[in-house]
């Protein structure tokens, strides 16, 4: 048993030994870097099961100020780690197309940072899951954005590759300068930057409900384009379907679960505003809906498999928020919808990555991302055709998924907080969803392949989506590990001091 | 700080931002961008925050700056071309930004705490320099390292991505 | 009623050193078009020496990408004041009233950015020639 921070050092100090390796190492080839960076964090994964829980009375200078370790967090960081594991395998699946995109002064050069970075965005990720104060919290998503700013522009040989890392940082500044002016807004009201102490100060202030409500909008702001939701999610489809697809899975989850966690974490003290929790409440009921809308009627006509899934994460987000506008106005119910949140991230977290590992494998043999590309993909390789389809019945919602088993959740919270609207258009775009993603399914099954060459997958990445593959249905049938691993007996806020 | 001080610097501030946005040269909006870092500069310096002044002054219109000018002198830019706009676009942005200084007004004419003025500092027994000091190596010590590994970060970006040949 | 508030705070010495920086200023460019006549000035003053071709463009070259990577790695590093100015102004007193942590606290930030360094010297990215 030790204090669960060692995990992040243990990542941490891979990063830099890999790095020192990556400096040294003479060897052409950079796949034993992702390869033994994907073994150590199967490691650092299991030793996450046995870590102390936290000091009930830290002392003051102790890091426990920042950092906490409750089951919510732990289950975030499990989410991280397994997140770069699936895209450092990615990432080995993709090394040639990223090879031919770099200008390198001799082979393999260059692309042993792209398997390096990934681990310091994860460090960032489950520093991020811990963060119960707002400057840890902005350190954490700092050193997570501007990972992805790299990843994103890494390619520099591709046109579209640069052009989504421009637009991701100017869009990605424009909303930290909203997060941190929302912040500063915080700070300026209370004086605090510990979650709990923000609330106990909140709940005390008297006749500031403008102010306050202002700080969390442009809070709000700033998260909102993490998450992407609508009107914030300009930027999705160009910096998809341009990053590196390893990039953009990590993209679509660990950006997503990072934003979704800190929002979580934020709203807590404002909904124990009393006479401001209701307006909060519509704000986010107002974005659930547009998210819910754009995203899967912008999604219908897309013909390029990425832009279709960077549509398909924004009508994610969409799901996401409507769970989240569903919490109860006493901050108590924040558990129950953070558990819906954690498992919704959890089942769309294995159907994308699942997604993208396919699309990682078949893009090389197919040479495009179109989805007329992946006709008669079942003739060529049924093993990564049945895959696909799993992965696109779990997004679209088919019983006995884990993708249908987190909207069942979502939809029942919104019966119990009576979100009828909300509920009328969950249905609506649930349908659409059916045909847009079931639109794949019909390509790889129903149409004829230009070219029938079979294509092979390698060992480790047939057992990434073999796990991937079992997972969606263990937990589509039996959610209840996933589950429980939420069920806190002390919430978020119990555990601070 | 004396008002008529805020004011003035705060308004020349306001002003060099304007015309960053409005010249043409990209040199001269640069230097703006300095004179508009400078005043405010001033204005920490007046609130009394005069470690964040200095650090303003050093590494925004010191460092950053340099940059700044530095690319756009050795890439030798042009004055930039009138383009005509999306008037959607120019209406749209009008629009949000209207809505922001109204949500701002609004906001700071209905916070009590807003009308009266903070009590003054009392003299404080250690400088500003010391009380940031003990509190990044007392209290903050873990975003500061995380601090450390995002410049880790930044730096391996920086050479993948502005490397001509990586090797 | 500005010269009352700088003196006010003991701004004085500032104030009197812009005003010696923009009288400086000032008084070089008046000394010029005084001296150096360079109001007199014709059309066949400005036009180009009777050898050589008129330029169309700027006489700047374009420089290589190595003075931006350089730069930007100076920044990087030049960042590092924020936090070793607090740092040393405090570390005497820190370091009898809270012990050696402040020592292994700015270690180990140093550490992280000299692997930083360390990676730079060998992705040969401060080597000139290259």
């Amino acid at each position: 048993m030790f204090p669960p921070i060692t995990l992040e050092i243990l990542v941490l100090a891979l990063g830099f030994i890999l790095l020192l390796a990556e400096s040294f190492s003479q060897s052409t080839s950079k796949r034993s870097l992702a390869k033994s960076a994907v073994f150590c964090l199967a490691w650092i994964f299991a030793l996450s099961f046995f870590v102390t829980s936290a000091p009930a009375n830290p002392e003051p200078g102790s890091f426990w100020n920042f950092y906490s370790a409750d089951p919510v967090s732990m289950v975030f960081k499990r989410i991280a780690l397994l997140t770069t594991m699936a895209v450092l395998v990615m990432a080995l699946e993709y090394e040639k197309v990223l090879a031919k995109n770099i200008p390198s002064a001799r082979e393999g050069a260059g692309t042993g940072e792209f398997f390096i970075l990934p681990l310091f965005t994860c460090s960032g990720l489950m520093l991020l899951a811990s963060a119960v104060d707002l400057v840890m919290a902005f350190a954490a998503l700092e050193l997570v954005t501007i990972s992805f700013y790299v990843m994103v522009a890494y390619m520099r040989g591709s046109h579209a590759s640069l052009e989504a890392g421009v637009k991701y940082l100017i869009l990605g500044a424009l909303s930290t300068g909203f997060f941190v002016y929302g912040i500063t807004w915080i700070f300026g009201l209370t004086g605090e930057t510990h979650f709990t102490k923000i609330a106990l100060k909140l709940a005390s202030l008297q006749g500031s409900d403008t102010a306050i409500l202002f700080a969390l909008v442009l809070v709000l702001v700033g998260l909102g384009f993490k998450v992407a939701a609508v009107p914030f999610q300009s930027w999705v489809p160009d910096v998809y379907q341009g990053a590196p697809t390893p990039v953009t899975a990590f993209l679509s989850v660990g950006s997503k679960a990072a934003g979704f966690l800190l929002l979580l974490r934020v709203l807590e003290p404002f909904l124990g505003v009393a006479s401001i929790a209701h307006k909060i409440l519509l704000v986010l009921s107002v974005l659930a809906g547009a998210t819910l809308i754009f995203g899967n009627l912008a999604a219908l006509p897309q013909n390029n498999l990425k832009r279709l899934l960077a549509y398909s994460s924004v009508g994610h987000a969409g799901y996401l928020l409507m769970a989240v506008a569903c919490v109860g106005v006493a901050p108590s119910a924040l558990g129950s919808v953070g558990a819906t949140v954690g498992f919704y991230l959890f089942a769309y977290l294995l159907m994308t990555l699942l997604s993208f590992l396919v699309l990682t494998i078949a893009t090389q043999h197919t040479k495009g991302e179109e989805i007329q590309h992946f006709n008669g993909l079942s003739k060529r390789s049924p093993f990564l055709a049945f895959a696909l389809l799993v992965a696109m019945s779990s997004l679209a919602g088919v019983p006995l998924t884990a993708g249908f088993y987190g909207k069942f959740l979502v939809f029942a919270q919104a019966v119990n907080a009576s979100q009828w609207t909300l509920i009328a258009l969950g249905t609506v775009t649930v349908g659409a969803g059916f045909y847009f993603y079931l639109r794949v399914v019909a390509a790889m099954y129903w149409a004829e392949p230009a070219d029938a060459s079979p294509i092979q997958v390698s060992g480790l990445s047939k057992m990434i989506i073999v796990l991937l593959v079992a997972g969606i249905f263990v937990f589509g049938v039996n959610p209840k590990p996933v589950l429980s691993a939420f069920q806190t007996q002390q919430t978020p806020l119990a555990s601070a001091h | 700080m004396s008002p008529i001080l805020f004011w003035a610097f705060s308004a020349l501030m306001l002003a060099f931002g304007v015309s960053v946005i409005l010249n043409r040269d990209p040199v001269a909006s640069a230097l703006s961008l300095v004179a508009s870092f400078l005043c405010l500069a001033a204005l920490f310096v007046g609130l009394d925050a005069f470690f964040i002044g200095v650090i303003q002054v050093l590494v925004y219109a010191g460092a950053v700056m340099v940059l700044f000018l530095f690319i756009i002198m050795l890439l030798d830019l042009k004055a930039e071309k009138r383009r005509s706009f999306n008037k959607f676009a120019l209406l749209g942005g009008a629009a949000v930004t209207a809505l922001f200084v109204a949500g701002l007004l609004k906001v700071i004419s209905a916070f009590p705490a807003g009308a009266k003025p903070f009590p003054a500092l009392g003299v404080a027994s250690v400088d500003d320099v010391r009380q940031v000091g003990l509190a990044i190596f007392t209290r903050f010590n873990l975003p500061f390292q995380t601090v450390g590994v995002l410049v880790l970060v930044a730096s391996i970006g920086v050479i993948v991505l502005s490397r001509r040949q990586l090797k | 009623m500005f010269l009352l508030c700088f003196m006010k705070s003991d701004y004085l010495p500032i104030l009197l050193q812009v005003l010696v920086a923009i009288g400086f200023a000032c008084s070089a460019l008046l000394v010029s078009l005084l001296l150096g006549k360079a109001t007199r000035r014709n059309a066949t003053k400005d036009t180009a020496y009777e050898c050589g071709m008129i330029a169309d463009e700027g006489p700047q070259p374009r420089f290589s990408v190595k003075f931006y990577l350089v730069a930007m790695l100076f920044i990087l590093f030049d960042l590092e004041i924020v936090f070793m100015y607090p740092w040393a102004v405090i570390y005497k007193d820190a370091i009898l009233e809270y012990g050696a942590s402040i020592f292994w606290s700015m270690f180990s930030f140093v550490g992280i950015l000299t692997l930083g360094y360390v990676y730079a010297v060998k992705k040969g990215a401060l080597d000139w020639k290259s």
